[in-house]
């Protein structure tokens, strides 16, 4: 890729005065971006009864072709994921541990409200087939979401029961979309408790790896990933503010998309990480995930403003691959030296990444790395950004005080946190809802939002609502020109090494038992959410029974170059994607 | 030194330029940086709840946007490798076609490339359709309205039947009860429309010529435009307009 420079004049234009503008002049503007597939891009129906697969093992894709041609109906695909929902996930709405005969994927599960809107998807097929309109792609497949994003009329509780009572009032933008497209919401899957912890296995945690159910999935998405490898349901979305939805798909070999921040609109998402989180499609290919994640891209003005910073009428993702032989021919894939991994004694920034990591893993690695090369991709190495470099990195990790609010001095990090916090009443919110609950879920929430006052003393909502109304602009806008200045150095980290993306192994070790943490892991799993920059998790092999995988991290709203290298060797090396993950009882 | 954005746009009509007088403008929008020092000290705008909640815990969607940079020429895919040019089947020898490559057990079916025989298949949408965009003046003059009608224009993102009419709905009781009133204002007209901009002409009705006969005060009515797209899903548009009546002349 070229590496054009960009004024700061016309980069105010494409991002700040466009959401200015936008935000004033909404009604002028449209709603979303809309683009149509000129070839359709699913697979010939003929060609995916061939392969003579069941319901539950074909990708999103695959079944769109089906449905779209009538041979399946929306309500069979849903009713045959209802009925492995039953068979393998165990008790819904427990918020414990599923215990390693179950899966534990989903927390609640609406099959009346799936089966209906299948039967109106059916409906809509068949107006399609009979001369009718068109049926957009993805009407009639089912989905999922964390129990994080919101899906009207169901208790959301974001892994906790903390949060009891809580219930969505009203669809989150991105399953009003897929709605929209006829697509079919069957439920909500587990997460980690506040879908805060991100590393290793977190007490609290529901699902098991269907792949050794002797351990978890490791991350705070856990529950889509597990559903999408399990094959639960074709896809789901998954919230990422630090890996939580990488990590887990990384471990059950499910393929996950996180967008550039803005791409997505997170409205209608309880806040994790507000400012960093993004919504994350996960499902058994990337050509699915990235399906999934046309659909519910682009601007919603009304209700998130950032989603005013993306670029209008977005490219579209690619599904398709290439069909040439050297499909990734001028593409170059930097593997980062300088991206240090974090053992149990650690960030070792002695020696190089590939020191920390388990053997079989680095030996998927490197076959992986031959495979893009035979491709036509040049891999190299190169040192990326070292972010214990406090020059090249003023943000992450900082230990810098921008300012302070009620007492509290306020790192980098912790500025930007707070303003977005203060934007979506984070704790406010809390202080009011905890008014209404028992007293012993009242302190859970203080447990956990609570903070200690300045001056010492007892934790108290209050005081956390003191420290977010307390920021001030100067404290924020140096926060966030931090965080612009890391984002443009690691860019040209990337453009000085001639690489258009990189390449990183997240987990580069099996987990061990339930309660043991990552042999080794990238310190810096959050990297793509501090940058607001896309990645792409692939499994490329497997190591112990268990699946492999690497993420490919690009520049921001490089989305259609990373999937589309990614679909590239997918095509090339279904064998790794179309791994079946053995199901609990047999 | 920070910079402040300050962007805007506007819209107008030229009589001068325009073959139809009526017909309306938005101006390109219009920015310029400014330095700005923030001051350091002051507190970031208190928050308040505004819009309707997703969930019982009363979060709010974010209110501001935190703009990071990005490279166009990151948005578009580095072109893989052409083709091999296809040689004259009839100067080569048939090889041999047992597979090479063993590893894959099964395959993943490839998209099947359009031909006139088998034509595109499922075109089919993949994200969901824009609202259009609907521009209209905010008032125009009860005479102009009943002689000449009202001219509405439609930005459409994809072809789709339109339909578009000016209504006044009136609060009223009935037995009791509170009920609306619509009444239509000019004809409906309904049109399938082609992708860009489209311009209709909405004429007065009966019912509007009688409604505004004699009139002396603004009469607010609301323009309602339904977007169906090819693939069933719908946008409406509203937007108000004034009709109001002629100005007095002096004597």
């Amino acid at each position: 890729m070229s590496d054009t420079n960009i004024s700061r004049r016309s980069f105010v234009a494409r991002s700040g005065a466009v959401a200015f503008a936008a935000t004033t002049f909404s009604a002028l503007l449209a709603d979303a971006a809309q683009a149509e597939l000129p070839t359709g891009g699913l697979p010939a129906p003929g060609d995916v009864t061939a392969l003579g697969k069941p319901i539950e093992d074909l990708d999103v894709l695959e079944l769109a072709s089906l449905l779209q041609h009538g041979d399946l109906t929306s309500v069979a695909v849903t009713q045959r994921y209802l009925d492995r929902i039953a068979s393998f996930n165990g008790p819904t709405g427990t918020y414990a541990d599923a215990g390693p005969g179950a899966l534990g994927a989903f927390v609640r599960v609406d099959a009346a409200g799936a089966l209906a809107d299948a039967a109106d998807a059916d409906t809509r097929l068949a107006a399609a087939l009979a001369g009718g309109a068109l049926a957009p792609l993805l009407c009639g497949v089912p989905f999922a979401v964390q129990e994080a994003i919101a899906i009207e009329g169901l208790p959301l509780q974001n892994g906790t029961t903390a949060l009891a009572g809580n219930v969505a009032l009203r669809d989150a933008g991105v399953v009003d979309r897929l709605r929209e497209l006829g697509a079919v919401p069957v439920g909500l899957t587990t997460c980690a408790p506040f879908s805060q912890l991100t590393a290793g296995q977190p007490t609290g945690a529901y699902a098991r790896n269907p792949w050794k159910p002797t351990t978890r999935a490791g991350g705070p998405g856990e529950g889509a990933a597990v559903a999408a490898a399990a094959r639960l349901i074709p896809a789901a979305l998954a919230v990422d503010g630090g890996g939580g939805a990488t990590v887990p798909a990384a471990i059950t070999g499910a393929s996950a998309i996180v967008p550039s921040e803005g791409l997505v609109p997170t409205d209608g998402l309880m806040p994790d990480v507000p400012g960093k989180d993004v919504i994350a499609p996960v499902a058994r290919s990337v050509r699915g995930a990235s399906l999934i994640l046309n659909a519910i891209l682009g601007p919603r003005l009304a209700r998130d403003p950032v989603s005013a910073t993306a670029p209008a009428d977005f490219p579209l993702i690619p599904i398709v691959p290439r069909t040439t032989d050297h499909p990734l021919e001028g593409t170059t894939i930097g593997v980062p030296t300088k991206d240090w991994m974090r053992t149990a004694s650690g960030v070792d920034t002695s020696s190089p990444p590939r020191a920390s990591w388990d053997a079989a893993y680095a030996a998927a690695f490197d076959r992986f790395v031959d495979e893009l090369k035979a491709l036509g991709a040049t891999v190299k190495e190169f040192a990326g950004l070292d972010l214990t470099d406090t020059t090249a990195n003023p943000y992450r990790g900082s230990t810098d005080v921008v300012g302070t609010s009620a007492g509290a001095s306020l790192t980098p990090e912790q500025a930007t946190t707070l303003a977005v916090r203060d934007e979506v009443r984070y704790t406010v919110a809390i202080q009011g809802f905890s008014g209404t609950v028992p007293s012993g879920q009242a302190a859970d929430l203080l447990a956990y939002y609570g903070r200690a006052p300045s001056g010492g003393g007892a934790a108290t909502l209050a005081a956390a609502v003191a420290v977010e109304r307390g920021l001030t602009w100067g404290a924020r806008f140096d926060a966030e020109e931090r965080r612009r200045t890391l984002a443009r150095n690691y860019r040209a980290a990337l453009a000085e090494a001639g690489v258009d993306m990189m390449l990183v192994l997240s987990v580069a070790g099996p987990l061990g038992a339930v309660g043991s943490d990552f042999p080794a892991r990238r310190d810096a799993l959050d990297l793509p959410n501090v940058l607001g920059w896309p990645a792409v998790t692939l499994p490329i092999g497997t190591a112990s029974d268990v699946p492999v995988s690497a993420t490919l991290i690009g520049p921001r709203f490089s989305e259609p170059a990373v999937v589309q290298t990614a679909i590239d060797y997918q095509a090339a090396h279904p064998q790794w994607h179309t791994m079946k993950a053995p199901d609990p009882a047999s | 030194m920070s910079q402040l954005t300050v962007a805007w746009a506007a819209i107008y009509s030229n009589p001068l330029s325009s073959e139809n007088p009526l017909e309306t403008e938005l101006t390109p929008a219009s920015t310029y940086l400014t330095p700005y020092t923030p001051a350091a000290g002051l507190p970031v705008v208190p928050n308040a709840a505004n819009t309707a909640a997703y969930m019982t815990v009363q979060w709010q969607p974010r209110r501001g946007g935190t703009a990071l940079d990005y490279r166009p020429a990151d948005l578009s895919v580095a072109p893989g490798a052409d083709d091999p040019v296809p040689e004259d089947p009839t100067e080569t020898t048939p090889t041999d076609t047992t597979p090479t490559d063993t590893t894959p057990t099964e395959t993943t079916p490839e998209p099947t490339a359009p031909t006139p025989e088998n034509p595109a298949q499922t075109p089919g949408q993949v994200r969901p359709q824009a609202a259009p965009t609907v521009q209209v003046v905010s008032s125009i003059a009860r005479r102009t309205f009943t002689s000449k009608g009202l001219t509405v224009r439609v930005t459409l993102p994809a072809g789709a039947r339109v339909s578009a009419v000016l209504v006044r709905r009136d609060r009223t009781t009935k037995q009791g009860k509170p009920v609306v009133v619509v009444q239509k204002l000019s004809w409906t007209v309904t049109q399938r429309l082609a992708k860009g901009r489209n311009v209709l002409r909405l004429k007065s009705s009966a019912a509007g010529n009688r409604r505004l006969r004699g009139r002396t005060t603004p009469l607010v009515a609301t323009l309602e435009v339904h977007v169906v797209y090819a693939d069933h899903t719908t946008r409406t548009v509203r937007q108000t307009v004034a009709l109001t009546p002629p100005t007095l002349k002096k004597k």
